[in-house]
């Protein structure tokens, strides 16, 4: 699409005439570029991928044909360029297209298995069963705020169809509905649909996402923070960041080789490492406090990255913050980008024992004593994709640093501020999760509430079902 | 037979615009040929050098200027868009991705 966009400025901007060229991988989403922005973009297909070819395999690729069209990729090039403009194309004939899709309210009724499979068919899941939405479950669903049903949450734009796409408190109660959520869960939904942003992000990465929350909703609702928080056994962390994927999917994030690109996926996805933050057995300010909001207010917190490394035994002669430089060494930290799931006991460890008084001072001490060669730093291929231009650009330190010998030593986090400390765990044993995510944005839960809960929660393991007490199973 | 309420979303399309005026011929004309910097620093630009080549044999009078996009791949450059039309670009090839 980056292609596709650089032409359409030049054509429209600038009245320069363009030749786009793409790899066939994209023929798919380009066609629907044509059909949505109206540019009929002029586009030259390759085979795929170039990335990583040689000279001599691009010069095939160049001298060919388009495996798209079987033309001369060189022909179709120049005619690109030349060939005059057909009625479709022409400033004087041409008429602009606007539509309005029109949403049927409810579905024709049939039966409880019919309906479970056209939602999979229509791509309205995430592949495993859902609640079907009937009037009296998104009614029931409803109760969980008092903002009416036709009030709009938020607004998205997708980029491949340029289309405007508003949705209302009712949508998001009917994903929640699908998802299993109750109607308590309703507010945090509501929150983070009103960040507008997706789960899974369109790229062709195994992009995947967190989301946290914080405040005395984590407890009215049964989260769980504390023992397994991230494992799949509490039902709101569960079918909260279910909700989440549902919500992207019925977004339209979801269509694949048009906003679905990501070329292996993550499991993350499944409920996007939906937790709460253990606050009671957390010696530092909640991460929501970080960001702005009172510690009584609730909010949820979104962050996206790719890669998490466990700590699976913590027993080592080097000091916490010594063992995590082997975790951070190979992640991109990418504009100084992590976040690091603390179990309490090492939050309080780091705390009572190291001296670190807050999240961010033991951020700045990372920042100050992690570092690596600058030309392993490099050789990750995210920094040299989006770094390396700024670097170029001129940009300090990074423009220091792309100078520098291989093996001179750099402190590749220099923005303690751009790390997150998060508090989760049960103090089975001092664990920590070390990873490339950042903090996308927080949004307020208060807004969306219609009515405080009971609370009490002491160690954080909110809404685990155990064994009975007696036996049964 | 159950009754269910419609997850999908109403969507509003964007106004569409036209395609510029195409040049009569590449002979005598500067052509600039811009990398989107979509797989990175370290692999850019080797598919545009065999497009500059192919120029160089098969249309000579035509002044090939290739120029990488400033920022990653997704980022907008007005800075080279504004330079290719002051310097009278006449058209633009322009890629590659995948």
């Amino acid at each position: 699409m980056a292609v596709a966009t650089c032409s359409r400025t030049l054509e429209q901007e600038y009245g320069i005439p363009t030749a786009p060229v793409s790899t066939l991988e994209f023929a798919a989403v380009l066609a629907d570029d044509r059909r949505f922005h109206g540019v009929p973009l002029r586009f030259t297909y390759t085979p795929h991928p170039v990335a990583g070819m040689t000279a001599a395999v691009l010069r095939k690729y160049i001298e060919g044909t388009d495996p798209a069209s079987h033309r001369s990729v060189t022909d179709e090039i120049i005619e690109a360029l030349t060939k005059p403009l057909g009625e479709d194309e022409r400033a004087d004939t041409y008429v602009p297209v606007t539509r309005t899709g029109v949403r049927q309210a409810l579905l024709e009724p049939d039966t409880e298995d019919n309906l479970q499979r056209l939602f999979y068919e229509r791509g309205w899941t995430d592949g495993l069963p859902i609640i079907l939405p009937t009037e009296e479950r998104v009614g029931h669903m409803l109760t969980g705020t008092t903002h009416a049903p036709d009030e709009v949450v938020g607004e998205i734009y997708l980029h491949d169809t340029r289309e405007h796409l508003k949705f209302t408190v009712e949508m998001v109660a009917i994903v929640g509905v699908m998802a299993g959520a109750r109607p308590e869960h309703l507010p945090v939904l509501l929150a983070v649909a009103s960040t507008g942003q997706p789960s899974i992000p369109g790229s062709t990465t195994p992009f995947a996402t967190m989301l946290l929350v914080n405040g005395p909703i984590r407890n009215e609702i049964e989260m769980n923070s504390g023992i397994g928080a991230f494992s799949p056994r509490a039902l709101a962390n569960s079918v909260i960041g279910r909700a989440w994927t549902l919500l992207s999917i019925n977004w339209g994030y979801f269509r694949l080789r048009k906003q679905f690109w990501t070329s292996q996926g993550n499991p993350i996805g499944y409920n996007n490492m939906c937790v709460a933050e253990n606050e009671e057995r957390s010696p530092w300010e909640p991460f929501h406090a970080q960001k702005g909001y009172e510690a009584h207010e609730s909010a949820v917190s979104l962050f996206r990255g790719w890669n998490f490394i466990n700590n699976v035994v913590g027993s080592s002669r080097r000091s916490i913050g010594e063992d995590m430089f082997t975790q951070l060494r190979p992640l991109p930290g990418l504009f100084s980008a992590a976040t690091l799931i603390l179990d309490p006991l090492v939050a309080r460890h780091l705390k009572h024992d190291e001296g670190f008084q807050t999240k961010l001072d033991f951020c700045r001490w990372l920042s100050l004593n992690f570092k690596m060669p600058a030309g392993e730093f490099w050789d990750n291929d995210l920094i040299d994709m989006l770094m390396g231009p700024v670097a170029i650009q001129g940009v300090e330190p990074y423009a220091t640093w792309k100078k520098l010998p291989k093996d001179a030593l750099i402190a590749p986090y220099d923005k303690p501020e751009n790390m997150n400390i998060v508090v989760v765990g049960g103090e089975t044993s001092p664990m920590w999760k070390v990873s490339d995510f950042s903090h996308t944005v927080s949004a307020s839960v208060d807004k969306w509430r219609a009515k405080p809960l009971a609370d009490g929660c002491a160690d954080g393991s909110c809404g685990l079902p155990d064994e009975p007490s007696n036996g049964a199973h | 037979m159950v009754s269910v309420l419609n997850p999908a979303i109403a969507t509003r399309f964007a106004d569409r615009v036209p395609l510029a005026p195409r040049l009569s011929t590449l002979e005598g004309k500067t052509i600039y040929l811009v990398d989107t910097d979509w797989g990175g620093m370290q692999q850019n630009d080797g598919i545009l050098e065999e497009i500059q080549k192919w120029f160089a044999q098969n249309i000579p009078s035509a002044k090939i200027i290739i120029k990488i996009k400033a920022g990653n791949f997704v980022t907008d450059d007005p800075g080279l868009w504004k330079e290719i039309a002051g310097n009278h670009g006449d058209g633009v090839v322009i890629g590659v991705a995948g």
